[in-house]
């Protein structure tokens, strides 16, 4: 139950500000004029407010489509991502957003169309070239579905077009809008796993990875393409043990001739990120294990993340019967 | 401003109270044996013994937006001070008094507006207050006097998350007079204690490691320590929650030297 919401007084009469502010009869509505009056501040608590989060509507005015980082993508030549909401309803431990907001408040923008515009242009300017759009980078991309209805509107009026992919990247289960829906090449449904004893511990509030696999197999049997994303690939102990166990689960039940692509990525982060992160979480074993500061970026070691990949490449490789595309992301 | 207690940096200010008169003051004072701090001369200034808890009269003669630096210095206040602005405010539409936080400050002159931190505050009941410099006559919306300055100089100066607008409404026909009047005081007592409790129940949250910082310079005040055996003990100390080292402190002040205090928390700790 979100208590408050704070509503941008420009966008006070939009009827998807209406709408979403009908799901919530008993909360505090306040008016203001500017996200940023709530959102930016600097003296707040990331993790306090976790605890509690209120809700922010507001109006994106621009950057609504951004490139995204070097390495981050699945094959096409260009790459990009945009997120009509910040923050998440999921409590990741190694979420890079704790060390990038001082809010974790839930700040959603409600132009959705402005989005699709700025996709379409550069749709239109760089045309004949792959593109993928990826959403869900600062947020979940379904998480929050039943209140912002976000993916119901982008599959009723996004841009068809061989070359182009579009990724909805989540841990949730929220797939309805998918589900009504019938399936497009142009769209990847992509899951982030990781072993059930590491998400136990470290998905803190998403839904369990069997329930995660199990929205997976309901996509393909629809014909949905997914992808699978082992990212971030995580060490522990008995990490060979626990990541060939998680790929025998997923492969066992899903249609692989639905699996667009898998990728894996180690868990890295930016400097101050990591210093930021490992302080709110003071002994935890998730920053325990063989991190090494690398050009500004803390990560497993070379030899550490290289054979983690391999690895699991391999046992996915034994799986599949098609060739199917497999990708490292480096996204710092 | 120069730090006005530089010589005595040896306690940690949990909570500041600011307060617009000595009736808004007067709950304080008693529930926590404040004492006026006569050498502080720009404002009335209070604090208990311990130093740990400090209160600021508002004055009408200087700029209300001094008053937090001026707490802030004579405190030796810290990121992890709570800060509790409370006023009465006067309602004509009220039977009963009702205690409120207050998260939309409004400045009645300009219409600016002020969102103080709404986190963790779920269960007070919250409206917005109107900032005025007098007091007004048949008011059925909450008016708080100063108040757009005094937060607006706190929102920049400390953790927003731990500053609590407070205000106990009164059916105007009351007079600050009557403020002795048992239920104000009954719920005074529940709510501010209730925010004195939640604050420290937040700053768990906010500061992860610092609550172990604080008891290790308790600890240190009474022991000595070699360098290396510093480190093992601030390590030693942030295995444990606030609430076991509040208890254990009262025994390891018992104790006869540093290493028995070091082998005393391991114990603890098996
Ligand atoms: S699901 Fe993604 S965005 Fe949400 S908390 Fe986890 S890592 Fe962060």
């Amino acid at each position: 139950m979100i208590n408050t919401i704070y509503v941008e007084n420009e966008i006070k009469d939009n009827s998807r500000t209406l709408s979403i502010l009908s799901k919530f009869k008993r909360s505090r509505i306040i008016y203001i004029n500017k996200y940023s009056e709530i959102f930016n501040k600097k003296t707040q608590s990331f993790r306090l407010q976790k605890k509690d989060p209120l809700l922010i509507l507001a109006k994106k005015h621009n950057n609504f489509v951004l490139k995204a980082p070097e390495g981050f993508g699945i094959g096409a030549s260009k790459n990009y991502y945009f997120s009509h909401m910040y923050n998440c309803i999921y409590d990741c431990k190694y979420c890079f957003l704790q060390g990038l907001y001082s809010s974790a408040n839930y700040l959603v923008f409600v132009n959705y169309e402005d989005f699709l515009t700025q996709i379409k242009n550069l749709i239109t300017i760089n045309k004949g070239k792959s593109i993928t759009f990826f959403s869900g980078y600062d947020c979940d991309s379904l998480a929050m579905e039943k209140v912002t209805s976000f993916a119901e509107f982008f599959l009723k009026n996004y841009l068809e077009n061989k070359k182009i992919t579009y990724e909805f990247r989540t841990k949730s289960l929220q797939i309805n809008p998918f589900l009504k829906n019938r399936p497009s090449e142009n769209i990847v449904i992509a899951y982030s796993l990781l072993p059930n004893d590491l998400a136990q511990k470290f998905d803190v509030k998403a839904p369990s990875i069997n329930l995660r696999i199990k929205s997976l197999k309901q996509l393909t049997l629809l014909g949905w393409q997914i992808g699978l994303r082992f990212d971030p690939l995580i060490y522990n102990n008995n990490w060979k043990i626990s990541y060939k166990e998680l790929i025998r689960t997923i492969f066992d039940q899903i249609n692989t001739n639905y699996l667009h692509s898998v990728s894996f990525g180690s868990l890295r982060f930016p400097k101050q990120i990591f210093n930021t992160i490992s302080n709110m979480y003071p002994g935890d074993e998730l920053f325990a294990h063989n991190f090494e500061k690398r050009a500004n970026v803390y990560s497993y070691k070379d030899e550490v993340e290289n054979e983690m990949i391999s690895y699991c490449k391999n046992l996915i490789y034994k799986k599949v019967k098609k060739d199917v595309q497999i990708f490292t992301c480096t996204p710092y | 401003m120069e730090k006005l207690n530089s010589t005595d940096n040896s306690y940690i200010c949990e909570y500041c109270f600011i307060v617009n008169n000595i009736s808004e003051a007067q709950f304080f004072i008693n529930r926590f044996n404040l004492k006026l701090k006569k050498k502080y001369n720009l404002f009335p200034i209070f604090s208990n013994e311990n130093k740990n808890i400090w209160l600021a009269i508002n004055q009408d003669t200087i700029s209300s937006t001094v008053t937090p630096i001026y707490l802030n210095n004579c405190a030796n206040a810290n990121e992890q001070t709570t800060w509790i602005f409370f006023s009465f405010s006067f309602l004509s539409n009220l039977n009963s008094p009702h205690f409120t936080i207050i998260d939309e400050i409004i400045n009645s002159s300009t219409q600016n507006k002020l969102y103080p931190s709404v986190s963790c505050l779920k269960k007070f009941k919250r409206k917005n207050a109107f900032s005025n410099e007098q007091k007004f006559q048949n008011q059925e919306r909450i008016t708080l006097k100063n108040i757009y300055e005094i937060y607006k100089t706190l929102e920049k100066l400390v953790n927003k998350a731990l500053i609590f607008v407070t205000t106990l409404s009164i059916p105007e026909k009351y007079e600050l007079s009557d403020i002795d009047n048992k239920t104000i005081k009954s719920e005074q007592n529940k709510y501010i204690t209730e925010i004195m409790n939640l604050s420290d129940e937040m700053k768990i949250t906010i500061f992860p490691f610092s609550y172990a910082l604080n008891f290790y310079k308790k600890i240190e005040e009474e022991f000595k320590f070699s360098v290396y055996e510093q480190n093992v003990l601030k390590n030693l100390l942030k295995h444990f929650n606030p609430n076991d080292l509040k208890q254990n402190l009262i025994f390891i002040k018992k104790l006869k030297n540093g290493k028995l205090v070091i082998n005393y928390l391991k114990q603890k700790l098996l």
